[in-house]
């Protein structure tokens, strides 16, 4: 460990020892100010990102500090001060105690950012573990909330069993290949043009294991109940960073896997094909707005599937691109949702929204115009990244795949549509909420722009993601 | 480099043997004459208070967690002090920055009261 | 000698292991766990991994054993009433023989011996294990080590936000 490969990874060592700072000093002077501090250092951590230029590629045969592993810092570091920002307010109404939550949500920041600059299976793994072991806490973070208890528990237990799988599938591709670094560890794997049975078994259960952490189908059945009882900007958080960052991961991880990944092929079909059957199905009769975000997004991350399976730069491309516009989307839904929270609790029935577009039409509208970039409607950035992903599937020769796609995206309209009539079309007996501060405005306008921006001009953005891919 | 563990096998195999033959002796030997009094669990002469399945405070709980983190970073102290000599002032200072965040956790534990009994 | 100890030892394991998820006292299952755990660090011995098999009794078999119990008494959740049969233990058992059985086929299909490490039971024996795991997580792994840290540190946390009346 030389001072060259410090200086390599400063972002992360800048969130981490942020992260310490502050709950030190929020332990002598507790206030609920050290979040804006938390910011702040997330803000940082992404301009160091950014502007420095790395002095090795690699740290430890561990990390990759690469414009791909930079630019994913740069995207979590600023997902992860947007949400300490929205939570401001939320944590002053509930009493969550400041400079822990803040520091948590460094914490898994830097966890979401050493995850995806893996270059190794101790490295992922450890990224990994990172972040998750932040959620566990984060979304029981409300102790007087029976349900976010409950929802702490189910995600603690099940996340438990998942990293066991993780970790006994990394442990059989290493007793195979004797590395842990990603070229030579999948390399050692192959036999007579195959993957080897040990690699096999390795690879069954590393996908239980990611299945689980980004909620594909047989394996998300976490999902709406961790959605319905967290803090609803952890909630924004864990559907964004945490999901975002570990595709981010598997795109080297499948990269590296070379012709291998034909072999896993056949279950990467299904995965994906499953979790838009079953995500669309269970949305279908929701009635509850952070449940139908939930089903919704186990349909999403079968679109990023698609992209996986598909491979190759443009498939890749498509995924980063629909990952980046179903973060900022579902950031804003969660922000609206946390803007929108009482003392005792958060409206999330379809019943507490009747109306509510005549009471509060800005919020409303945005919340609007998120559903519909979920759902893929033109000007916004949505219909480009699903249009993306479908073109790649049919590219790639998955015309089974673009089919159920382009069915689950025109089903998608009813669930994401039903909320938007229950907003304006009914008749209003909302109660007033209350009113969002300065600091939720300027996330929500920013994720807004975002949203827009990048749909009708998605140009830049593509020619970035171009230039990042490994 | 196994038969230095040959000792541990016939300690654990004589105390294997013990138990169940203490047992077994006394069922085949022993007379066996119960009633209630004799049966009850016996707590220095006095009388029962209450049953001894009694749910536990959660105070308990922070320690046995705080006992966990502690007792894992001894577990990496190990390695580290075997290899001490030959790592030097490399070996001092890494352990250090993991000492010391693992410090800082101690302090932060303290400041909140946690090792206080309230 | 060795094979007739793995498997005495791994049977032992086995069925303790099974009895875990059997027991209906809470405290049962965790005393079988034990078992469980004990057998493993023999196990661990008999692959010249001393140090897994001391960190086995200290962390696992000590430690997290306490936690688990303090757990049970803290729920004090007594002794649980006898299920019946159902159909999920049905279909649980029959999944398990086809996993079983597939895993079976697998291994003969190609070559189940991994890959050889650089570290031979002669460098382990010369050298010592302890020292061998000490000098790799000092040079190769040591990022990871320190990464732990981090997680030891949100763990403390964690335990404090969740447990403390007043934070």
């Amino acid at each position: 460990m030389s001072a060259l490969e410090l200086q390599s990874l400063l972002p992360q060592i800048i969130l981490a020892l942020g992260a310490t700072t502050v709950l030190m000093l929020g332990a002598w002077y507790p206030s609920r100010k050290w979040i804006l501090g938390g910011v702040v250092i997330a803000l940082f951590a992404a301009l160091s990102a950014g502007l420095m230029t790395p002095a090795v590629p690699e740290v430890g045969n561990l990390y990759s500090t690469g414009s791909y592993a930079r630019f994913f810092v740069v995207l979590w570091s600023l997902l992860g001060a947007l949400s300490l920002l929205l939570s401001l307010r939320y944590a002053e109404i509930h009493d969550l105690p400041g400079s822990e939550y803040c520091a948590l949500i460094l914490f898994a920041i830097c966890g979401m950012s050493l995850l995806s600059a893996a270059t190794s299976l101790i490295g992922l793994f450890l990224g990994l573990e990172a972040f998750t072991l932040v959620f566990y806490i984060l979304i029981a973070f409300k102790r007087e909330d029976s349900r976010g208890a409950e929802a702490g528990l189910k995600y603690l237990v099940m996340g438990a069993v998942a990293t066991g799988f993780l970790a006994f599938g990394i442990s059989l591709i290493y007793a195979a290949s004797g590395s842990f670094h990603l070229p030579e560890a999948f390399a050692g794997l192959e036999q007579a043009g195959g993957m080897r049975p040990l690699g096999l078994a390795g690879w069954a259960l590393m996908l239980v294991a990611i299945g689980f952490k980004v909620s594909l189908a047989p394996f998300h059945l976490w999902t709406p109940d961790v959605y319905q009882g967290a803090p609803a900007p952890v909630t924004g958080l864990l559907a964004t960073g945490s999901k975002g960052a570990v595709f981010a991961s598997l795109v080297p991880l499948f990269a590296a896997l070379g012709p291998l990944k034909a072999d896993l092929e056949q279950v990467l079909w299904l995965l994906a094909a499953l979790s838009l059957l079953a995500g669309t199905f269970a949305a279908l009769p929701q009635r509850n707005l952070k449940r139908m975000l939930a089903y919704s997004s186990v349909v999403h991350m079968g679109y990023l599937m698609i992209g996986l399976l598909v491979g190759g730069s443009e498939a890749h491309r498509a995924l980063l691109f629909y990952l980046i516009s179903y973060a900022f989307a579902t950031l804003a839904a969660f922000g609206v949702l946390t803007s929108f929270s009482r003392v005792d609790d958060e409206p999330q029935e379809y019943a507490d929204f009747r109306g509510l577009g005549y009471l509060h039409p800005r919020r409303s509208s945005l919340l609007a115009a998120c559903l519909l970039s979920l759902a893929g409607i033109p000007p916004l950035v949505g219909f480009f990244a699903k249009f993306g992903i479908i073109a790649a599937a049919l590219k790639g020769g998955y015309p089974g795949l673009a089919v159920i796609a382009v069915l689950a995206a025109l089903t998608s309209l009813y669930y994401y549509l039903a909320p938007i009539v229950v907003l304006f079309m009914q008749q209003r007996d909302a109660r007033q909420l209350r009113r969002g501060c300065r600091h939720e405005y300027f996330v929500l306008a920013l994720c807004f722009s975002a949203i827009l921006l990048l749909g009708v001009y998605p140009a830049p953005l593509l020619d970035l993601l171009t230039g990042i891919l490994p | 480099m196994l038969e230095n563990y040959l000792p541990i096998l016939v300690l654990v195999g004589i105390a294997f043997a013990f138990a169940v033959a203490v047992v077994i002796l006394s069922r085949l030997v022993g007379p066996n004459k119960p009633n209630d009094i004799k049966l009850a669990p016996y707590e220095c002469g006095m009388p029962l208070l209450s049953s001894a399945r009694d749910r536990f405070s959660i105070k308990f709980y922070i320690v046995a967690v705080t006992f966990i983190v502690f007792d894992i970073e001894v577990a990496f102290l190990y390695p580290w002090a075997v290899v001490f000599k030959q790592l030097g002032w490399y070996g001092a200072v890494t352990m250090g920055i993991f000492l010391f965040v693992l410090i800082v956790g101690f302090v932060y534990e303290w400041k909140k009261g946690a090792l206080e009994w309230e | 000698m060795l094979s007739i100890l793995f498997y005495l030892f791994a049977t032992v394991a086995i069925f303790s292991a099974f009895y875990v998820t059997k027991a209906r006292n809470p405290v049962n299952s965790a005393l079988c766990l034990v078992t469980t755990f004990i057998c493993f660090a023999v196990l661990y011995i008999t692959l010249d991994a001393p140090f897994m098999a001391a960190i086995q009794i200290i962390v696992y078999a000590g430690a997290i054993i306490v936690l688990i119990i303090f757990v049970i008494m803290l729920l004090n959740l007594g002794t649980a009433v006898k299920k019946r049969y159902t159909h999920a233990l049905a279909w649980g058992a029959a999944l398990s023989v086809i996993m079983l059985f597939i895993t079976n086929t697998f291994i003969r299909r190609g070559v189940p011996t991994g890959k050889l490490g650089d570290v031979t039971t002669q460098m382990i024996h010369s050298y010592g294990h302890t020292e061998l795991i000490g000098m790799a997580l000092f040079t190769e792994f040591l990022l990871p080590f320190e990464i732990a840290s981090i997680l030891l540190l949100v763990a403390i946390v964690g335990a404090i936000i969740l447990s403390k009346r007043q934070v």
